[in-house]
Formats: C-alpha cells, sequence, structure tokens
C-alpha cells in the first residue's frame, strides 16, 4: 500500500441547473394524498445544495456505465477489466460472478474491485475508490458539496424564488388511480460552486485519471443529477473557472509560489478535454513528463 | 498560558467533532503523507517529550468554547443560581466562563446554536436496472461564522515543521469519515487562544486521554474506529473535562499488522483547575 503523493489538482466552476432540479431530502415514496416532497437544504441557512456524495455518485455510475460497454477495448489499457465480462452479477445474485458490475448495494448492482490491486488497475476504483472485502483502494477524487454562488445567493436574500413547486400525476400501477404529489424542485437557471479535489499519487496515471474524470462530467451533461430524470428534471451544465495544482511542497512550506493556477473560464469538460495538454503543460513539466 | 489555536474553518460537513486522538491520527497520517514514517516517529518522540494538543471543540466568530469541566458538576451554587439545570446539562462553556468555572467561581453557559447533526439520503442506483436503494447517515453542518479549532502547545520548530504542514494538507484531504465526499474539508488558519488558570495541582484535561493512573474526576468512553484501513481495538479513554492529578496520559503503540506501528494518542492536555474541597476527593 505505497502510496506516493505530488501535489493535488483542484478543479473549479460553476454547475449550472439547465432544468429544474430535484435532490430529494427525504425517501422518495409515493403516497396517496401527495407528500410534499422537498429538496435538499442547509439547515442553518435553508439553501439548496447538490451534496458531494450525489455529484460523485452520479459521476461514477456514468463513468462505470461506459466502462462497461468498452470493455472489451480498454482491457489491453487496464489490465483488472480482464477479470470482468460485460454485464451485471445479478442473475445469479452472488457477488464477483465475473461481470462488470459485481457488488450488491441493498437492491442494486454496481461496479467495485474486491481489493486493493484490482482496484488500482482499474480505471473506475483507481479514480472513485473502492471498499472490498479485503483490502480498501481510498479514492483518488474528493467531490465537495456544490453550495449556491454568491450571485444566486444575494437573488435569493432580495426574494427572487430558488425553488418551484411542481405537481406531478402519478398513476397507481395497481389501481390505476392518479396520484398526484408536490415535487419541489430548484429552478432552471440556479448555479452552484463546485471543486473537486484529484489527488496525484503516479506520474503515469494522474492525465488518464484526470481524462476519465472529465469525461464522467461530460457524460453527466449529457445525462441528469437528481430524481426525475426521465421526466427532464436534473440537466446540467459544468462551466469551468480553471484549476489549480498544488505541489507537495505547497503543502510543506505554505509558499504559494509552489501552485500553478491555470485559467479555463467558460470552458465546458468536452472543450478542456479537447485542450488538455495545452491547458496542463506547466503541470506536466512540474511532474516531470512520463 | 496561552496556546496555539489551529483553527479549521469548514468547506463542508463532517461525520463527527474530532477528537485528539482522531486528530492526531489525521496528523500523523498527513506528516507520513508528505515526509515519510521516520517523521512520523520524530513527531511521536516530541509529543513523548511534552507537546500537546487538544481535541477539537466549536468556534463561532470570536466566540472559543471549551468542555465544561467536570469539577463544577460537584459544586453547589445555590438555588437562587437560576439557570443550574442547563449549567448541568451545557457540554461547552465560552474561554470567560470556562475560566471562572477553572476557579470554581459562578458562571454561564451559552445558548449554542454552532453546528447541527442531520441525517442525510444518499441514493444508490442499479446501473443495469435503475433500481435505487436508499442510506442515510448523519452529518454535522456548521452555521456560518463557526468552525472548529484546536490548541497545540509545545515547541515552535514542531508545529512549523510538522503540525503547520499536515495541518495545510488535512484542509485538501478531510479529517474523519466520508472525506471521498468532501466530508471535513476546511480552509486552515494559524492563531493563538490565551487561558487564565489558577494555581493549582489538579488539571482539566483538553484532550480525551488514556490515563497512567486513576484519575480525580472522569467520564468514560470507548473508542475503536478504522485507521490505513484497519481495525482498531476498541480503547477505554477519559472524556475532554475530566480532572486529573500529575497524569501525562501516554500513546498505546498497535501492530496492526502494517508496516509500522500505529500510535493512538492518549496524552491529556492538561489546564489547571480547582477542585471543590470534598471528602475522599483529594
Ligand atoms: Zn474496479
Ligand atoms: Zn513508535
Amino acid at each position: 500500500m505505497d502510496r506516493r503523493f505530488y501535489g493535488k489538482l483542484v478543479l473549479r466552476g460553476k454547475i449550472r441547473a439547465v432544468t429544474g432540479l430535484h435532490i430529494g431530502a427525504q425517501r422518495e415514496i409515493s403516497e396517496i394524498g401527495g407528500i410534499d416532497n422537498p429538496v435538499i437544504k442547509d439547515p442553518h441557512t435553508g439553501l439548496p445544495y447538490i451534496p458531494g456524495s450525489s455529484l460523485k455518485g452520479r459521476l461514477r455510475a456514468l463513468f462505470e456505465v461506459l466502462v462497461n460497454s468498452q470493455l472489451n477495448n480498454l482491457k489491453a489499457k487496464y489490465p483488472s477489466l480482464s477479470n470482468y465480462s460485460p454485464g451485471s452479477c445479478r442473475p445469479q445474485n452472488q457477488e464477483n460472478c465475473g461481470k462488470f458490475f459485481n457488488k450488491r448495494i441493498n437492491r442494486g448492482w454496481i461496479h467495485v474491485c474486491p481489493d486493493y490491486n484490482t482496484a488500482l488497475n482499474c480505471p473506475v476504483c483507481r479514480l472513485f475508490g473502492a471498499s472490498g472485502n479485503d483490502s480498501n483502494f481510498p479514492s483518488r477524487v474528493i467531490v465537495r458539496d456544490a453550495f449556491l454562488t454568491k450571485e444566486w445567493q444575494d437573488k435569493w436574500r432580495a426574494g427572487e424564488p430558488l425553488t418551484e413547486a411542481k405537481i406531478e400525476v402519478g398513476i397507481d400501477r395497481v389501481t390505476s388511480q392518479a396520484n398526484p404529489r408536490t415535487n419541489e424542485r430548484v429552478v432552471a437557471g440556479a448555479e452552484f460552486e463546485f471543486e473537486i479535489i484529484y489527488n496525484v499519487e503516479d506520474l503515469n496515471q494522474w492525465k488518464d485519471d484526470v481524462k476519465n474524470l472529465l469525461t464522467a462530467m461530460a457524460l453527466l451533461e449529457d445525462s441528469y443529477l437528481g430524481g426525475s430524470g426521465s421526466r427532464g428534471y436534473g440537466k446540467v451544465r459544468f462551466i469551468f473557472e480553471g484549476f489549480e495544482f498544488r505541489s507537495a511542497e505547497y503543502y510543506k512550506t505554505g509558499d504559494k509560489n509552489h501552485v500553478i493556477s491555470i485559467k479555463a473560464e467558460n470552458k465546458s469538460p468536452g472543450e478542456i478535454l479537447g485542450e488538455f495538454d495545452g491547458l496542463f503543460s506547466e503541470v506536466e513539466s512540474k511532474l516531470g513528463a512520463r | 498560558m496561552e496556546f496555539r489555536a489551529i483553527l479549521l474553518r469548514p468547506k463542508g460537513p463532517l461525520t463527527e467533532i474530532p477528537k485528539a486522538d482522531t486528530l492526531f491520527g489525521a496528523i500523523a497520517s498527513a506528516v507520513a503523507v508528505l515526509y515519510d514514517n521516520k517523521a512520523v516517529e520524530k513527531l511521536v518522540d516530541a509529543f513523548k517529550g511534552g507537546a500537546r494538543i487538544s481535541s477539537a471543540f466549536p468556534y463561532f466568530n470570536d466566540t472559543f468554547y471549551l468542555p465544561k469541566p467536570l469539577s463544577v458538576e460537584l459544586v453547589d451554587f445555590g438555588k437562587e443560581y437560576g439557570e443550574a439545570k442547563r449549567i448541568r446539562r451545557a457540554k461547552y462553556l465560552d474561554v470567560r466562563n470556562f475560566e471562572r468555572a477553572l476557579r470554581l467561581e459562578p458562571f454561564e453557559a451559552p445558548e449554542m446554536n454552532v453546528y447541527e447533526k442531520v441525517s442525510i439520503p444518499r441514493v444508490v442506483l442499479d446501473r443495469v436496472t435503475n433500481d435505487s436503494a436508499l442510506y442515510f447517515w448523519d452529518e454535522v453542518r456548521f452555521r456560518e461564522g463557526a468552525g472548529l479549532y484546536f490548541l497545540y502547545s509545545g515547541p515552535d520548530d514542531v508545529f512549523r515543521d510538522y503540525i503547520e504542514p499536515a495541518v495545510r494538507l488535512l484542509g485538501d484531504t478531510g479529517i474523519g469519515g466520508k472525506s471521498t465526499w468532501g466530508f471535513g474539508l476546511f480552509e486552515p488558519e494559524f492563531s493563538k487562544l490565551k487561558i487564565d488558570a489558577p494555581d493549582s495541582e489538579y488539571e482539566v484535561t483538553l484532550s480525551n486521554a488514556l490515563p497512567t493512573k486513576k484519575p480525580v474526576l472522569w467520564r468514560i468512553f470507548r473508542k475503536g474506529g478504522w485507521s490505513f484501513e484497519r481495525r482498531k481495538p476498541k480503547m477505554t479513554f477519559i472524556e475532554e473535562g475530566s480532572v486529573v492529578k500529575n497524569d501525562p496520559g501516554r500513546f498505546e503503540e498497535l501492530d496492526l499488522g502494517l508496516s509500522f506501528r500505529v500510535h493512538i494518542y492518549g496524552l491529556t492536555f492538561p489546564v489547571p483547575t480547582l477542585l471543590p474541597d470534598m471528602e475522599g476527593l483529594k
């Protein structure tokens, strides 16, 4: 478990809700009578936010689905993928039966490599982490809560509503009765600040990891975040501000000269992927090209 | 007495308020990441030689909270002293009232609304069928202007060479569980805190500790947990606010089957306190 440390790459920017966004604060059970279904909010300020767990979970899920669909092409690059064939262990109902989606979380099946060394050679687990049976591989990525931007907090203080109530009519599958309920959602246009921290532990893998992370972000833009995605909720865009590479020397000394700042204002994950080598050339020369 | 105060301005929630052993474990692993295991041994030696950290306590703007000394629970401040109940229930005192409590003088317990413990849902979707599974967990969220701090006492070079770098790294790494979701991230700030303490041979500890002898007044709790992905055995600590007499506390060295020994921090963080004159106490 010898993990080196070269520094941390901090990715920063805004998440814009392109459509209404619903990240729930309670069990989403449709009960007769229409239970109010609120969005998650900070208990002190009452302002909605996007939990780091939701954002990270979604990025991981979308990236897992991508890797599963490309499994055979990726085996040469990521040795652990040779352990898996595409699909889910659900039919066998037994973990690690050889399929890619190999771990049961309550009723769901997701991908998690079973130990440290397998995780190290898997594009999903070495980035997002793996809690295995014998050994864990701690995530190289930290996704913190995304809080409303200052601008949107000010709008809220000025009396502009941040959330809206949307009445959804569900049809009970058994009784065919209409079952209206109120869903609260964050209004389209609202913006949150994101911060994702990537730990540089391997000089041969960091660029690949960061590209995979950006790919997952691009996938999320084409998918949805939070509940009711199939009904058009939760479409988001990432609008980058920039990157900061904080080297190990910075942490040792506190000297900001050991921090590299990269501007990437208003770029999307796709644009950053397209210009990756140019944007990260200074970080690369600092770390030493491999 | 003047101590260094390390402010941790939270950038998100924490799973719990970290005690001294958790803080020390986090600092030691940060030192190992930035330097090596030899540096960790040097750090441990410095603490065995007298350096100390406290547990983390809340602050709100300029108000710093400290654990209520157990000694005041033996004092009858009188019925007319209105808020007796709240005083008994209080866990924290601001510095001024903490200083009064050390002298067994009447004090007030603050109304605190600094942090909130909440239960948070997390949904996991089946990657193929989209079936959802739901969990809940508890988290601690701070109001704006509030956060945590801990105290350091000891040599300046130990602070400069180990504590400062470690805390800087931990700010971007997270302290405590669930750091992968941004829990325990913070912006550090290095400051100082004065505590005016009486002369006494009895001391209240501001850290949870593993005593080397029978404490004077104590409350215990058991704590296990995880270290370097290995399970730690449960150990019995005395709580912050317990009173000891001339007891430095101790490290417990654990062999968890790693290439190095894990040091569980159990040193006291002593601040002198008066003790009521009672039969059998002294
Ligand atoms: Zn994996
Ligand atoms: Zn040792």
